[in-house]
């Protein structure tokens, strides 16, 4: 069971080509509440996905920390991060599937280290598929999909394992109306069985959603906490 | 009996059925050619040991101006058995003759003083106008008759081939009656063409010598067993001057397998990115490589070591004696020993299996030590 995340003066910056520096993220304090859907939103290009990625484990903020249950993640080494990861899901604004395996075998890829048997991941990867409604395309190589059906492949991936932590990065892109309530209903679902669901989206309407979620806005590096 | 991963990692052949059989097929042929490069000087190396061992301690001939000559038996037994350190003096009778192919070597055989391994091999010693012939004397016939050409030309009915396992030394030989040795080579009744000696301890060849060479009043020349080792270990240097040049291509192939295989690997950084931002550890991905390359490399090698033992010494593999030494009758056959060719397996493992799997860890380790962020990025630009 987890409390959430919660991250301390988070600061991300690149160094740019010509050596001047860019703060993404400006010292960012924030608590993501288990049960809760968390969605931030923003401009393009004001850091979104950089906070995702950072929460994730995916990449290590510049300052500041990020704690799950008291523990500052950002400061593990890389191989218990990679174990950490485990207990998350993560839908990526570019789906990023492994183009060489079926939407089956990217669906199962987060079971396969976790040491069952592999028809206990074929079950459990095709029930994600019928929750997204990608059941028919399942033994279909990824790259005969459209947007939208990697996008759900993506977010079939992300939940396939029951994890404590999802982090969706606009989850909803390339999917119609009705796609996108049926995204949403799901990681709704995950929040309300008290996992922490992070989601950013530039264009998300709240109508969409199917509860009332914590609502953050990211502009010039900094979170604003719009609706609790 | 597999695990998941086990499972996942042949499934990941199977994606690219081809070229996973093209690889396989290059590292069996490969680890065959290297195989048999290494296996060759060594199974002659060690086929010279063995057959040495069996040879006598010293070989003692007598000469004079016009070179070596027949030395009186009595006489020279005597005075070799008065040396210390000597065990046991054997006259030997033998000389070189004319066969229907080139010259042979002749050895007359008694029942006495023959080789232990040799006689338990022969089903009975050539009486007279019989004869035992080597494997190549006379290559590719069913040899009845045998015409031999020395002081007298005659005709000997053929009676048994010598094993086919000593033919490194006896492929040109022809075991016949001492009587009809002296016949052939012209040689007085009561004399011998050189002595063999045994001594009590192998350190003991050389320390005798002078001793042996000062107690015969005419002048002798002696061979020690390390001697002829030494002999057959320089004719030897031919076959390993062509390893060393045949070896370099294929080195190269292998170098240019292990490349490939390297960039492919690193190739999928973006894929392994994506498996450990859905939970894979270092570890899980570094397994998943290795399973996937053992189920290429490992068949590859058996079947590759294999090949090569056989073309070495398996029957019908003339070509290996062709080309190492121009052998062009019937090849020889090898003793196999054990420790050899052990080390010639694991030559072989390391020169060809390491490297293979070592591309496989170098991505693995690779993102380790990477943020998984960028390792994905790649897969975005694909």
């Amino acid at each position: 069971m987890t409390s959430g995340i919660t991250c301390r003066d988070l600061s991300v910056s690149f160094t740019l080509g010509n050596k001047k520096k860019r703060t993404v993220l400006d010292k960012i304090t924030a608590v993501f509440q288990a049960g809760k859907m968390s969605i931030i939103t923003g401009p393009v290009g004001t850091g979104k996905t950089t906070l995702l990625n950072t929460l994730a484990g995916l990449t290590r903020p510049t300052s500041g920390e990020v704690m799950v249950n008291d523990q500052a993640i950002s400061r593990w080494t890389g191989p218990h991060r990679d174990r950490w990861r485990r207990q998350a899901g993560i839908v990526f604004q570019h789906d990023h599937l492994v183009h060489d395996l079926t939407v089956l075998e990217n669906v199962m890829l987060p079971l396969i280290p976790l040491g069952h048997t592999l028809s206990a991941c074929r079950s459990q990867s095709m029930d994600a598929l019928e929750r997204v409604g990608l059941l028919n395309h399942a033994g279909n190589p990824v790259t005969s999909l459209s947007g939208g059906e990697r996008k759900k492949t993506a977010m079939a991936r992300a939940i396939v394992n029951q994890p404590d932590f999802i982090f969706a990065d606009e989850p909803t892109s390339h999917l119609d109306a009705e796609s996108s309530r049926q995204m949403m209903d799901l990681l709704y679902h995950h929040a309300c069985r008290n996992a922490v669901v992070i989601v950013a989206a530039h264009g998300l309407t709240l109508d969409t959603l199917p509860g009332p979620p914590l609502c953050y806005r990211l502009e010039h590096g900094v979170l604003n906490l719009l609706i609790s | 009996m597999f695990s998941t991963l086990q499972i996942w990692a042949f499934r990941d052949l199977l994606r690219r059925p081809y070229e996973s059989l093209l690889l396989g097929i290059t590292l069996t042929l490969t680890i065959a050619i290297v195989g048999t490069l290494l296996l060759f000087p060594r199974a002659v190396q060690d086929t010279l040991n063995t057959l040495l061992k069996a040879s006598p301690s010293i070989v003692l001939r007598r000469f004079d101006a016009a070179g070596f000559c027949p030395l009186p038996v009595p006489a020279s037994v005597r005075v070799a058995q008065t040396v210390v350190g000597v065990v046991s003096v054997r006259p030997r009778i033998w000389g070189l003759v004319n066969g229907p192919d080139g010259l042979l070597t002749m050895v007359g055989v008694q029942k006495e003083g023959m080789p232990e391994g040799l006689a338990s091999q022969l089903t009975r010693l050539p009486e007279r106008g019989e004869v035992i012939i080597g494997f190549g004397v006379v290559a590719g016939q069913s040899a009845g008759t045998l015409q031999l050409e020395g002081v007298i030309r005659q005709n000997y009915q053929v009676i048994d081939r010598l094993p086919e396992k000593t033919s490194l030394f006896t492929h040109d030989l022809v075991l016949m009656n001492p009587e009809d040795a002296r016949q052939l080579i012209s040689l007085p009744k009561g004399y011998a063409s050189d002595l063999a000696i045994d001594v009590f301890h192998e350190g003991e060849q050389d320390a005798i010598l002078s001793d042996l060479a000062a107690a015969f009043s005419w002048p002798v020349r002696c061979v020690t067993r390390r001697q002829s080792q030494g002999i057959s270990a320089s004719r030897l240097n031919r076959a390993r001057t062509l390893v060393a040049i045949t070896v370099i291509p294929a080195v190269l192939a292998l170098c240019l397998l292990v490349a490939v295989n390297t960039r492919k690997s690193m190739g999928r950084q973006s894929d392994l990115g994506i498996m450990k931002a859905t939970g894979w550890t270092t570890g899980d991905i570094i397994r998943f490589q290795m399973y996937r390359e053992l189920f290429v490399c490992l068949p590859s090698a058996v079947v590759g070591i294999c090949l090569s033992f056989v073309l070495v010494y398996g029957p019908g593999a003339s070509w290996v004696a062709d080309f190492f030494f121009g052998w062009k009758t019937i090849p020889p056959s090898f003793y196999l020993e054990t420790t050899g060719a052990a080390t010639v397996v694991l030559e072989v493992a390391a020169l060809m299996l390491v490297p293979v799997i070592a591309s496989a860890f170098l991505p693995a380790l690779k993102g380790a030590t990477s943020d998984v962020h960028d390792m994905i990025k790649g897969a975005g630009r694909r």
